[in-house]
Protein backbone atom coordinates (compact mmCIF):
# COMPACT_ATOMS: atom_id res chain seq x y z
CA UNK A 1 0.00 0.00 0.00
CA UNK A 2 2.94 1.87 -0.56
CA UNK A 3 2.22 5.24 -2.77
CA UNK A 4 4.50 6.50 -4.92
CA UNK A 5 2.54 9.81 -5.16
CA UNK A 6 4.15 12.74 -4.65
CA UNK A 7 3.45 14.44 -0.84
CA UNK A 8 3.16 17.54 -0.16
CA UNK A 9 2.78 19.12 2.69
CA UNK A 10 3.21 16.93 5.26
CA UNK A 11 6.37 15.01 6.01
CA UNK A 12 6.77 12.04 5.96
CA UNK A 13 9.65 9.68 6.88
CA UNK A 14 11.86 8.30 4.65
CA UNK A 15 9.91 4.83 3.43
CA UNK A 16 7.05 4.85 6.04
CA UNK A 17 4.65 3.02 5.16
CA UNK A 18 1.63 4.97 3.70
CA UNK A 19 -2.19 4.28 3.34
CA UNK A 20 -4.73 4.98 1.74
CA UNK A 21 -8.64 5.25 2.44
CA UNK A 22 -11.23 6.33 0.10
CA UNK A 23 -8.74 8.46 -1.99
CA UNK A 24 -7.04 9.99 1.00
CA UNK A 25 -3.19 8.75 2.07
CA UNK A 26 -2.52 8.98 5.63
CA UNK A 27 0.61 7.57 7.73
CA UNK A 28 0.41 4.37 9.94
CA UNK A 29 -0.55 6.49 13.16
CA UNK A 30 -3.05 8.93 11.14
CA UNK A 31 -4.12 5.80 9.69
CA UNK A 32 -5.53 3.66 13.49
CA UNK A 33 -6.17 6.61 14.69
CA UNK A 34 -9.47 7.65 12.31
CA UNK A 35 -10.83 3.95 12.46
CA UNK A 36 -10.07 3.60 16.75
CA UNK A 37 -13.16 3.05 18.93
CA UNK A 38 -14.03 5.78 21.14
CA UNK A 39 -15.43 4.29 23.96
CA UNK A 40 -16.47 8.43 25.05
CA UNK A 41 -18.99 8.15 22.10
CA UNK A 42 -21.30 5.24 22.18
CA UNK A 43 -21.63 4.99 26.06
CA UNK A 44 -22.74 8.81 26.78
CA UNK A 45 -25.47 9.14 24.48
CA UNK A 46 -26.76 5.98 24.77
CA UNK A 47 -26.61 6.75 28.74
CA UNK A 48 -27.92 9.69 28.20
CA UNK A 49 -30.97 8.97 26.32
CA UNK A 50 -31.99 5.65 29.35
CA UNK A 51 -31.26 8.33 32.22
CA UNK A 52 -32.68 11.73 30.65
CA UNK A 53 -35.96 9.48 30.13
CA UNK A 54 -35.41 8.00 34.06
CA UNK A 55 -35.23 12.08 34.88
CA UNK A 56 -38.50 13.12 32.46
CA UNK A 57 -40.27 10.18 34.28
CA UNK A 58 -39.46 10.56 37.55
CA UNK A 59 -40.28 14.92 37.23
CA UNK A 60 -43.30 13.80 35.51
CA UNK A 61 -44.69 11.27 38.31
CA UNK A 62 -43.29 14.18 41.62
CA UNK A 63 -45.45 16.70 39.83
CA UNK A 64 -48.17 14.94 37.75
CA UNK A 65 -48.89 12.96 41.29
CA UNK A 66 -48.40 15.41 43.89
CA UNK A 67 -50.06 18.79 44.67
CA UNK A 68 -46.59 20.03 44.99
CA UNK A 69 -46.71 23.42 42.60
CA UNK A 70 -44.24 25.87 41.71
CA UNK A 71 -45.29 29.02 41.32
CA UNK A 72 -43.85 32.85 39.53
CA UNK A 73 -39.78 33.10 39.56
CA UNK A 74 -39.88 29.78 40.84
CA UNK A 75 -41.67 27.78 38.13
CA UNK A 76 -38.94 29.78 35.63
CA UNK A 77 -36.40 29.28 37.07
CA UNK A 78 -37.08 25.62 37.65
CA UNK A 79 -38.14 25.22 33.91
CA UNK A 80 -34.57 26.89 32.70
CA UNK A 81 -33.21 24.19 35.23
CA UNK A 82 -34.67 21.18 33.68
CA UNK A 83 -33.81 22.79 30.00
CA UNK A 84 -30.58 22.23 30.74
CA UNK A 85 -30.37 18.69 32.21
CA UNK A 86 -30.89 16.84 29.00
CA UNK A 87 -27.29 18.49 27.93
CA UNK A 88 -25.89 18.44 31.33
CA UNK A 89 -26.73 14.70 31.57
CA UNK A 90 -24.96 14.20 28.71
CA UNK A 91 -21.21 16.50 29.08
CA UNK A 92 -21.30 14.85 32.74
CA UNK A 93 -21.40 11.61 30.90
CA UNK A 94 -19.12 12.31 28.16
CA UNK A 95 -16.30 13.80 30.32
CA UNK A 96 -16.45 11.30 32.83
CA UNK A 97 -15.68 8.41 30.01
CA UNK A 98 -13.60 10.59 27.63
CA UNK A 99 -10.54 10.10 29.43
CA UNK A 100 -8.04 8.19 27.14
CA UNK A 101 -7.32 10.66 25.42
CA UNK A 102 -10.43 13.86 25.63
CA UNK A 103 -11.79 15.85 22.64
CA UNK A 104 -11.41 19.41 24.08
CA UNK A 105 -13.93 20.81 26.13
CA UNK A 106 -13.77 24.38 24.61
CA UNK A 107 -14.78 21.98 21.37
CA UNK A 108 -17.45 20.18 22.87
CA UNK A 109 -18.16 23.40 24.42
CA UNK A 110 -18.38 25.83 21.67
CA UNK A 111 -20.02 23.45 19.04
CA UNK A 112 -23.05 22.85 21.63
CA UNK A 113 -23.32 26.95 22.44
CA UNK A 114 -22.68 27.37 18.52
CA UNK A 115 -25.67 25.35 17.88
CA UNK A 116 -27.73 27.41 20.78
CA UNK A 117 -26.28 30.75 18.86
CA UNK A 118 -27.29 29.60 15.25
CA UNK A 119 -31.10 28.21 16.59
CA UNK A 120 -32.01 31.68 18.47
CA UNK A 121 -30.06 33.74 15.60
CA UNK A 122 -31.31 32.29 12.24
CA UNK A 123 -32.94 28.90 12.77
CA UNK A 124 -36.14 29.96 15.09
CA UNK A 125 -36.51 33.33 13.26
CA UNK A 126 -36.29 32.08 9.95
CA UNK A 127 -39.10 29.08 11.01
CA UNK A 128 -41.38 31.06 13.20
CA UNK A 129 -41.17 34.88 11.46
CA UNK A 130 -39.96 33.89 8.17
CA UNK A 131 -42.26 31.06 7.50
CA UNK A 132 -43.92 31.81 9.55
CA UNK A 133 -45.04 27.61 9.25
CA UNK A 134 -47.29 27.75 12.81
CA UNK A 135 -49.75 30.08 10.66
CA UNK A 136 -50.46 28.18 7.99
CA UNK A 137 -50.12 24.74 9.36
CA UNK A 138 -52.03 21.68 11.19
CA UNK A 139 -55.12 21.76 8.98
CA UNK A 140 -53.83 19.06 6.25
CA UNK A 141 -51.77 16.22 7.40
CA UNK A 142 -49.30 16.08 3.62
CA UNK A 143 -49.10 19.63 4.13
CA UNK A 144 -47.42 19.42 7.77
CA UNK A 145 -45.24 16.89 7.01
CA UNK A 146 -43.77 18.64 3.59
CA UNK A 147 -43.75 21.90 5.98
CA UNK A 148 -41.56 19.60 8.77
CA UNK A 149 -39.26 17.86 6.06
CA UNK A 150 -38.86 21.12 3.92
CA UNK A 151 -38.70 24.17 6.07
CA UNK A 152 -38.18 22.94 9.92
CA UNK A 153 -36.51 19.81 8.78
CA UNK A 154 -33.82 21.34 6.52
CA UNK A 155 -33.28 24.66 8.75
CA UNK A 156 -32.62 22.88 11.81
CA UNK A 157 -30.22 20.12 10.16
CA UNK A 158 -28.12 22.45 7.82
CA UNK A 159 -27.60 24.75 11.30
CA UNK A 160 -26.61 22.01 12.64
CA UNK A 161 -24.36 20.91 10.16
CA UNK A 162 -22.63 24.34 9.77
CA UNK A 163 -22.14 24.25 13.85
CA UNK A 164 -19.88 21.43 13.01
CA UNK A 165 -18.47 21.71 9.39
CA UNK A 166 -17.09 25.47 9.78
CA UNK A 167 -15.49 25.01 12.77
CA UNK A 168 -13.98 21.83 14.22
CA UNK A 169 -14.27 19.91 11.33
CA UNK A 170 -10.99 21.74 10.58
CA UNK A 171 -9.53 21.25 14.08
CA UNK A 172 -6.85 18.77 14.36
CA UNK A 173 -8.70 17.32 17.14
CA UNK A 174 -11.09 16.31 14.74
CA UNK A 175 -9.18 12.88 14.48
CA UNK A 176 -11.89 10.42 14.16
CA UNK A 177 -14.58 9.07 12.43
CA UNK A 178 -16.73 8.99 15.49
CA UNK A 179 -15.70 12.42 16.18
CA UNK A 180 -18.66 13.68 13.85
CA UNK A 181 -21.42 12.03 15.81
CA UNK A 182 -20.09 13.51 18.91
CA UNK A 183 -20.05 16.83 17.79
CA UNK A 184 -22.81 16.81 15.77
CA UNK A 185 -24.75 15.70 18.96
CA UNK A 186 -23.31 18.66 20.95
CA UNK A 187 -24.69 21.38 18.44
CA UNK A 188 -27.85 19.28 18.72
CA UNK A 189 -28.50 19.41 22.07
CA UNK A 190 -27.32 23.16 22.39
CA UNK A 191 -30.20 23.54 19.36
CA UNK A 192 -32.64 21.43 21.60
CA UNK A 193 -31.37 23.50 24.60
CA UNK A 194 -32.61 26.77 23.09
CA UNK A 195 -35.92 25.86 21.75
CA UNK A 196 -36.82 24.37 25.09
CA UNK A 197 -35.36 27.46 26.77
CA UNK A 198 -37.61 29.66 24.78
CA UNK A 199 -40.84 27.66 25.14
CA UNK A 200 -40.04 27.73 29.04
CA UNK A 201 -39.67 31.53 28.68
CA UNK A 202 -42.05 31.96 26.40
CA UNK A 203 -44.80 30.51 28.16
CA UNK A 204 -43.13 32.15 31.55
CA UNK A 205 -42.65 28.75 33.00
CA UNK A 206 -44.68 25.59 32.15
CA UNK A 207 -46.25 22.70 34.25
CA UNK A 208 -43.36 20.70 35.28
CA UNK A 209 -44.62 17.55 34.78
CA UNK A 210 -46.15 18.50 31.14
CA UNK A 211 -42.87 20.66 30.60
CA UNK A 212 -39.98 18.04 31.36
CA UNK A 213 -41.63 15.54 28.37
CA UNK A 214 -41.26 17.96 25.76
CA UNK A 215 -37.96 18.83 27.07
CA UNK A 216 -36.51 15.55 27.09
CA UNK A 217 -38.07 14.43 23.91
CA UNK A 218 -36.97 17.88 22.41
CA UNK A 219 -33.62 16.80 23.41
CA UNK A 220 -32.91 13.85 22.69
CA UNK A 221 -34.69 13.89 18.60
CA UNK A 222 -31.98 16.97 18.31
CA UNK A 223 -29.68 14.99 19.30
CA UNK A 224 -30.22 11.95 17.27
CA UNK A 225 -30.90 13.88 14.09
CA UNK A 226 -27.40 15.80 14.62
CA UNK A 227 -25.57 12.97 15.10
CA UNK A 228 -26.66 11.53 11.53
CA UNK A 229 -25.58 14.64 9.91
CA UNK A 230 -22.01 14.09 12.49
CA UNK A 231 -21.71 10.60 10.85
CA UNK A 232 -21.60 11.40 7.13
CA UNK A 233 -19.22 14.86 8.08
CA UNK A 234 -17.05 12.32 10.25
CA UNK A 235 -16.98 10.13 7.49
CA UNK A 236 -16.59 12.63 4.54
CA UNK A 237 -13.36 14.27 6.26
CA UNK A 238 -11.39 10.90 5.95
CA UNK A 239 -12.56 9.78 3.19
CA UNK A 240 -13.77 10.93 -0.55
CA UNK A 241 -17.38 10.08 -0.78
CA UNK A 242 -17.92 12.43 -3.61
CA UNK A 243 -20.28 15.39 -4.07
CA UNK A 244 -23.66 13.90 -2.49
CA UNK A 245 -22.43 12.36 0.77
CA UNK A 246 -22.90 15.70 2.58
CA UNK A 247 -25.88 16.39 1.00
CA UNK A 248 -27.29 13.04 1.59
CA UNK A 249 -26.54 12.83 5.17
CA UNK A 250 -28.38 16.71 5.64
CA UNK A 251 -31.22 15.59 3.58
CA UNK A 252 -31.28 11.95 5.80
CA UNK A 253 -31.53 14.10 8.80
CA UNK A 254 -34.17 16.94 7.25
CA UNK A 255 -36.21 14.01 6.61
CA UNK A 256 -35.89 11.69 9.75
CA UNK A 257 -36.44 15.28 11.78
CA UNK A 258 -39.51 16.20 9.52
CA UNK A 259 -41.28 12.55 9.73
CA UNK A 260 -40.36 12.53 13.80
CA UNK A 261 -41.40 16.13 14.46
CA UNK A 262 -45.06 15.16 12.75
CA UNK A 263 -45.02 11.69 14.44
CA UNK A 264 -44.61 13.08 17.48
CA UNK A 265 -47.26 15.51 17.07
CA UNK A 266 -49.99 13.04 16.24
CA UNK A 267 -49.08 10.42 18.47
CA UNK A 268 -49.65 12.77 21.07
CA UNK A 269 -53.22 13.57 20.31
CA UNK A 270 -55.76 11.85 21.91
CA UNK A 271 -58.65 13.84 20.29
CA UNK A 272 -60.11 17.55 21.34
CA UNK A 273 -57.98 19.26 23.33
CA UNK A 274 -56.82 16.12 25.48
CA UNK A 275 -52.99 14.78 24.58
CA UNK A 276 -50.73 12.35 26.14
CA UNK A 277 -47.03 13.69 25.85
CA UNK A 278 -46.01 9.74 27.71
CA UNK A 279 -46.52 8.73 23.98
CA UNK A 280 -44.02 11.32 22.45
CA UNK A 281 -40.98 10.89 25.11
CA UNK A 282 -41.69 6.89 24.00
CA UNK A 283 -41.01 7.43 20.55
CA UNK A 284 -38.29 9.65 21.12
CA UNK A 285 -36.58 7.35 23.20
CA UNK A 286 -37.01 4.75 20.91
CA UNK A 287 -35.41 6.87 17.47
CA UNK A 288 -32.70 8.12 19.71
CA UNK A 289 -31.86 5.11 21.22
CA UNK A 290 -32.15 3.41 17.61
CA UNK A 291 -30.45 5.88 15.67
CA UNK A 292 -26.88 6.08 17.93
CA UNK A 293 -27.14 2.06 17.87
CA UNK A 294 -27.51 1.84 14.15
CA UNK A 295 -24.69 4.91 13.78
CA UNK A 296 -22.15 3.55 15.89
CA UNK A 297 -22.59 -0.07 14.88
CA UNK A 298 -21.91 1.74 11.33
CA UNK A 299 -18.59 3.43 12.36
CA UNK A 300 -17.20 0.35 14.29
CA UNK A 301 -18.02 -1.93 11.16
CA UNK A 302 -16.49 0.63 9.30
CA UNK A 303 -12.78 0.53 11.86
CA UNK A 304 -12.80 -2.82 12.27
CA UNK A 305 -12.61 -2.84 8.33
CA UNK A 306 -10.37 -0.30 7.79
CA UNK A 307 -7.91 -1.54 10.87
CA UNK A 308 -8.42 -5.14 8.98
CA UNK A 309 -7.45 -3.52 5.58
CA UNK A 310 -4.18 -2.41 7.01
CA UNK A 311 -3.37 -5.08 8.68
CA UNK A 312 -3.74 -7.94 5.98
CA UNK B 1 0.32 -3.69 13.53
CA UNK B 2 0.11 -0.60 12.84
CA UNK B 3 3.04 1.99 14.80
CA UNK B 4 0.67 4.23 15.82
CA UNK B 5 1.51 7.61 17.62
CA UNK B 6 -0.30 9.17 19.64
CA UNK B 7 0.04 12.59 18.98
CA UNK B 8 0.36 12.40 14.92
CA UNK B 9 -2.32 14.38 14.02
CA UNK B 10 -4.90 13.37 11.44
CA UNK B 11 -5.00 14.70 8.12
CA UNK B 12 -4.35 13.27 4.88
CA UNK B 13 -0.34 13.53 4.06
CA UNK B 14 -0.77 15.25 0.47
CA UNK B 15 -2.21 18.18 -0.36
CA UNK B 16 -6.40 17.54 -1.42
CA UNK B 17 -9.50 19.01 -1.45
CA UNK B 18 -11.98 18.48 0.80
CA UNK B 19 -15.64 17.11 -0.05
CA UNK B 20 -17.70 19.88 -2.48
CA UNK B 21 -19.17 22.37 -0.47
CA UNK B 22 -22.06 23.76 -2.80
CA UNK B 23 -24.08 20.52 -3.39
CA UNK B 24 -25.25 21.24 0.89
CA UNK B 25 -26.02 24.77 0.11
CA UNK B 26 -27.53 23.92 -3.05
CA UNK B 27 -29.40 21.05 -1.31
CA UNK B 28 -30.50 23.41 1.08
CA UNK B 29 -31.92 26.06 -0.79
CA UNK B 30 -33.76 23.69 -3.45
CA UNK B 31 -35.87 22.67 0.06
CA UNK B 32 -36.43 26.44 0.99
CA UNK B 33 -37.68 27.23 -1.99
CA UNK B 34 -39.96 24.21 -2.43
CA UNK B 35 -40.92 24.84 1.27
CA UNK B 36 -41.27 28.94 0.27
CA UNK B 37 -43.95 27.66 -2.69
CA UNK B 38 -45.61 25.51 -0.38
CA UNK B 39 -46.03 28.50 2.21
CA UNK B 40 -47.07 30.67 -0.45
CA UNK B 41 -50.01 27.66 -2.22
CA UNK B 42 -51.40 27.40 1.41
CA UNK B 43 -51.32 30.90 2.58
CA UNK B 44 -53.20 32.26 -0.78
CA UNK B 45 -55.87 29.34 -0.78
CA UNK B 46 -59.02 30.76 -0.52
CA UNK B 47 -62.30 28.75 0.67
CA UNK B 48 -65.31 30.62 -0.71
CA UNK B 49 -68.78 29.98 0.99
CA UNK B 50 -72.30 30.70 0.36
CA UNK B 51 -73.80 33.60 3.02
CA UNK B 52 -77.23 35.27 3.10
CA UNK B 53 -77.19 34.97 -0.40
CA UNK B 54 -74.07 36.44 -1.30
CA UNK B 55 -70.55 34.26 -1.56
CA UNK B 56 -67.98 35.23 0.27
CA UNK B 57 -64.15 33.80 -0.26
CA UNK B 58 -61.45 33.80 2.47
CA UNK B 59 -58.26 32.86 3.40
CA UNK B 60 -58.43 28.61 3.80
CA UNK B 61 -56.48 28.90 7.15
CA UNK B 62 -59.46 31.04 8.78
CA UNK B 63 -62.05 29.06 10.57
CA UNK B 64 -65.84 29.42 10.55
CA UNK B 65 -67.02 31.08 13.99
CA UNK B 66 -70.32 32.49 14.98
CA UNK B 67 -71.01 36.43 15.21
CA UNK B 68 -74.50 37.43 16.58
CA UNK B 69 -76.74 38.16 13.98
CA UNK B 70 -74.34 37.32 11.26
CA UNK B 71 -75.26 35.62 8.18
CA UNK B 72 -71.56 34.02 8.07
CA UNK B 73 -68.52 34.56 9.96
CA UNK B 74 -65.62 33.49 9.92
CA UNK B 75 -61.54 34.69 11.78
CA UNK B 76 -57.62 33.75 11.75
CA UNK B 77 -58.02 32.26 15.37
CA UNK B 78 -54.65 30.38 14.25
CA UNK B 79 -52.74 33.45 13.27
CA UNK B 80 -54.40 36.34 15.47
CA UNK B 81 -55.79 33.88 18.61
CA UNK B 82 -59.13 35.13 20.41
CA UNK B 83 -58.46 38.67 18.20
CA UNK B 84 -57.39 37.46 15.34
CA UNK B 85 -58.62 39.05 11.49
CA UNK B 86 -62.08 38.65 11.43
CA UNK B 87 -65.00 38.73 8.73
CA UNK B 88 -68.18 38.88 8.88
CA UNK B 89 -71.41 38.81 6.35
CA UNK B 90 -74.94 40.43 7.29
CA UNK B 91 -78.21 40.63 5.89
CA UNK B 92 -79.99 43.16 6.73
CA UNK B 93 -83.73 44.46 4.69
CA UNK B 94 -83.88 47.74 3.66
CA UNK B 95 -86.32 48.95 6.41
CA UNK B 96 -83.61 48.38 9.14
CA UNK B 97 -81.30 50.61 7.81
CA UNK B 98 -83.31 52.96 5.82
CA UNK B 99 -86.53 53.75 7.58
CA UNK B 100 -87.51 56.56 5.47
CA UNK B 101 -86.55 57.08 2.11
CA UNK B 102 -83.08 58.12 1.75
CA UNK B 103 -79.50 56.53 0.05
CA UNK B 104 -76.71 54.82 1.38
CA UNK B 105 -75.23 57.62 3.56
CA UNK B 106 -78.26 57.95 5.39
CA UNK B 107 -78.08 54.03 5.23
CA UNK B 108 -74.58 54.35 6.41
CA UNK B 109 -75.06 57.29 9.55
CA UNK B 110 -78.23 54.65 10.84
CA UNK B 111 -75.74 51.32 10.79
CA UNK B 112 -72.79 53.57 13.17
CA UNK B 113 -75.86 54.91 15.07
CA UNK B 114 -76.85 50.82 15.47
CA UNK B 115 -73.14 50.00 15.90
CA UNK B 116 -72.54 52.23 18.63
CA UNK B 117 -75.03 50.43 20.97
CA UNK B 118 -73.47 46.70 19.43
CA UNK B 119 -69.79 47.74 20.29
CA UNK B 120 -67.72 49.24 22.60
CA UNK B 121 -66.11 52.37 22.65
CA UNK B 122 -67.22 52.51 18.68
CA UNK B 123 -66.12 55.52 16.77
CA UNK B 124 -66.20 56.21 13.60
CA UNK B 125 -62.92 57.12 11.68
CA UNK B 126 -64.03 57.54 7.82
CA UNK B 127 -66.75 57.33 5.82
CA UNK B 128 -66.42 57.08 1.66
CA UNK B 129 -68.11 55.78 -0.91
CA UNK B 130 -66.85 52.81 -3.77
CA UNK B 131 -68.12 50.69 -6.15
CA UNK B 132 -68.64 47.13 -5.42
CA UNK B 133 -69.09 44.84 -9.09
CA UNK B 134 -70.69 47.65 -10.80
CA UNK B 135 -72.94 48.58 -7.64
CA UNK B 136 -72.68 51.42 -5.12
CA UNK B 137 -71.47 50.67 -1.74
CA UNK B 138 -70.54 53.00 1.09
CA UNK B 139 -67.66 51.63 3.51
CA UNK B 140 -67.14 52.69 7.14
CA UNK B 141 -63.70 52.70 8.72
CA UNK B 142 -64.27 52.75 12.76
CA UNK B 143 -62.58 51.97 16.04
CA UNK B 144 -64.01 49.90 18.82
CA UNK B 145 -62.94 47.72 21.54
CA UNK B 146 -63.43 44.14 21.57
CA UNK B 147 -63.95 41.78 24.68
CA UNK B 148 -62.78 38.96 25.11
CA UNK B 149 -64.23 35.43 25.33
CA UNK B 150 -62.80 34.74 28.35
CA UNK B 151 -65.24 37.25 30.56
CA UNK B 152 -64.61 40.63 31.57
CA UNK B 153 -61.70 40.40 33.64
CA UNK B 154 -59.59 39.97 30.44
CA UNK B 155 -58.12 43.09 28.58
CA UNK B 156 -60.02 43.75 25.80
CA UNK B 157 -58.32 44.33 22.27
CA UNK B 158 -58.73 47.58 20.53
CA UNK B 159 -60.21 46.73 17.14
CA UNK B 160 -60.02 48.29 13.68
CA UNK B 161 -63.20 47.80 11.77
CA UNK B 162 -63.90 48.11 7.99
CA UNK B 163 -67.70 47.98 6.98
CA UNK B 164 -68.61 47.27 3.58
CA UNK B 165 -72.12 48.02 2.55
CA UNK B 166 -74.38 47.50 -0.49
CA UNK B 167 -77.92 47.64 -1.45
CA UNK B 168 -79.33 44.64 -3.97
CA UNK B 169 -83.22 45.04 -3.74
CA UNK B 170 -85.00 45.48 -0.69
CA UNK B 171 -81.54 43.78 1.36
CA UNK B 172 -78.73 45.49 2.77
CA UNK B 173 -75.59 43.80 2.15
CA UNK B 174 -72.55 44.05 4.73
CA UNK B 175 -68.79 42.54 4.68
CA UNK B 176 -67.70 43.61 8.50
CA UNK B 177 -63.99 43.06 8.74
CA UNK B 178 -61.91 43.31 11.44
CA UNK B 179 -58.25 43.44 12.61
CA UNK B 180 -56.07 44.27 15.85
CA UNK B 181 -55.57 47.76 15.55
CA UNK B 182 -52.13 48.98 14.40
CA UNK B 183 -51.24 48.00 10.82
CA UNK B 184 -53.51 50.03 8.77
CA UNK B 185 -51.51 49.28 5.30
CA UNK B 186 -52.61 45.04 6.13
CA UNK B 187 -55.84 46.03 6.97
CA UNK B 188 -56.80 47.91 4.46
CA UNK B 189 -55.08 45.27 1.77
CA UNK B 190 -56.82 42.22 3.36
CA UNK B 191 -60.52 43.82 3.09
CA UNK B 192 -60.06 44.58 -0.18
CA UNK B 193 -59.04 40.76 -1.11
CA UNK B 194 -62.64 40.24 1.12
CA UNK B 195 -64.67 42.84 -0.99
CA UNK B 196 -62.74 41.77 -4.34
CA UNK B 197 -64.45 38.26 -3.78
CA UNK B 198 -67.32 39.05 -2.23
CA UNK B 199 -70.22 37.80 -5.08
CA UNK B 200 -73.73 39.44 -4.20
CA UNK B 201 -76.81 38.09 -5.51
Amino acid sequence: MNSTDKLADTDVAAGERLYTLGGRTYTAAQYERLARENKAAAGPLLITVGAAVVFAAIVALVFGLSDWRLEGNWLLVAGIVMAIVPAAIWLVAFYTQDRLEPEPKTYVLGVFLLGAVLAVGIGQPLIRNFFSVQNWTGNNLLIDLLAAILIVGFVQEFLKYAAVRYTVFFSNEFDERVDGIIYGAAAGLGYATLLNMQYIVGNNGVDLAVGVMRVVTSALAQASFAGITGYFIGVAKFERKGPFWLPLGVTIAAILNGVVSFLLGQVTRLGGLSFNPWYALVVAAVVAGATFLVLFGIIRRLNAATLAAARA
Amino acid sequence: MINANANAAVAPVRREEGEPEWMVWVTVAVALVLGFFLMWYITNQTTAASAGGTTLSYPATWVQTSESGAAFAVADLRNGGTFGDRAAVFELPKAELLPRDGGLQEAAANYTLAQQDARVGYRVLSVHSLTVQNRDAIQIESGYLLDSPYGGTSMPALMHGIDTIVMSGDTFYVLSYATRAGDVDNATSANDKLVNNWRLP
